[in-house]
């Protein structure tokens, strides 16, 4: 972890338990804070303080494996796949690729950060990708990065990677069902530009994607 | 919505009301309906006080960068 992205994390830490800033100090010179959530015990603190580093933890577990909004939701088209990219990747400072991924009513057993670039570009590994989708018995996947120059007109190589990325999901049985361009304020589904067959809708009848943010 | 995803919000309500200061009532409302995740995502079109929703964009932030640091 850069050591920016580490001073943030301490500071957003110590601000949200309210924990003392000299104390947190203390910690984080021997544990970082992931450690310090999984294993609440190491922060030595309170119980008081203790107890709020164990519900934080409690509330991480169960947003990504129990939340009842993103677990079960059936993913019925652009704007569906775009309200969630765009609330995880707008404002991204850096190119990242998440890819969610669905069961066969294109409903989300899990979304995944799938690669983190610098300012310009993260790696789209077809084999990553798909490794990840036979992981999780996907039947279905959609995929997503964003432009940090906030543009989110697709470039030609966010084309052909997409048709690449078409061709080896449709060899193992697994269906890219879109994949969506972020931008600063919008995104761009590359279905709804017709690179991916048009004939291929979502499980509902698909809705405008490429709009303001709501 | 059955008794387990119920008491899911009810918990997940508890949690965040506690860290960020916010209305339980209105939280697990809006929990009901976006989902904890949802509503970290979404809390800047929701009707919170200023520094509420800036608890809660640093409680999201924090839980994303965390969770993404795991993964390295």
């Amino acid at each position: 972890m850069l050591g920016e992205e580490k001073n943030r994390l301490e500071y957003l830490f110590q601000s949200v338990t309210g924990i003392s800033k000299e104390k947190c100090n203390r910690v984080f010179e021997k544990y970082t804070v992931g450690e310090v959530v999984e294993n609440p015990h190491l922060f030595e603190g309170t119980a008081l303080q203790t107890r709020k580093i164990e519900l934080l933890g409690e509330l991480q577990t169960s947003i990504k494996t129990k939340d009842p909004f993103w677990s079960r939701k059936q993913i019925c088209g652009p704007k569906d796949a775009s309200d969630y990219f765009e609330s995880r990747m707008t404002g991204l400072d850096h190119e990242e690729v998440h890819m969610l991924l669905l069961d066969t009513r294109h409903r989300v057993i899990k979304a995944e950060v799938m690669a983190k670039g610098g300012l310009a570009s993260a790696g789209m590994y077809p084999r990553e990708l798909a490794r990840t989708a036979l992981k999780y018995n996907a039947s279905a996947v959609i995929i997503a990065h964003n432009h940090p120059s906030g543009d989110s007109k697709p470039s030609q190589d966010d084309i052909a990677s997409t048709k690449a990325l078409h061709k080896s999901f449709d060899m193992i049985g697994i269906e890219l069902v879109d994949h969506l361009v972020v931008g600063s304020n919008n995104s761009t589904s590359l279905k709804e530009l017709g690179v991916l067959e048009r004939n291929e809708e979502y499980s509902m009848p698909a809705k405008t994607a490429s709009r303001g943010r709501h | 919505m059955n008794n387990v995803e119920t008491k899911e919000v009810e918990r997940n309500t508890d949690i965040l009301a506690a860290f960020t200061g916010g209305d339980s009532e209105q939280m697990q409302k809006d929990i009901d309906g976006l989902g904890a995740q949802g509503l970290l995502a979404s809390v800047e079109a929701l009707a919170y006080p200023k520094e509420v929703v800036q608890k809660i964009k640093e409680l999201d932030e924090l839980l994303k960068i965390t969770e993404d640091s795991e993964k390295k």
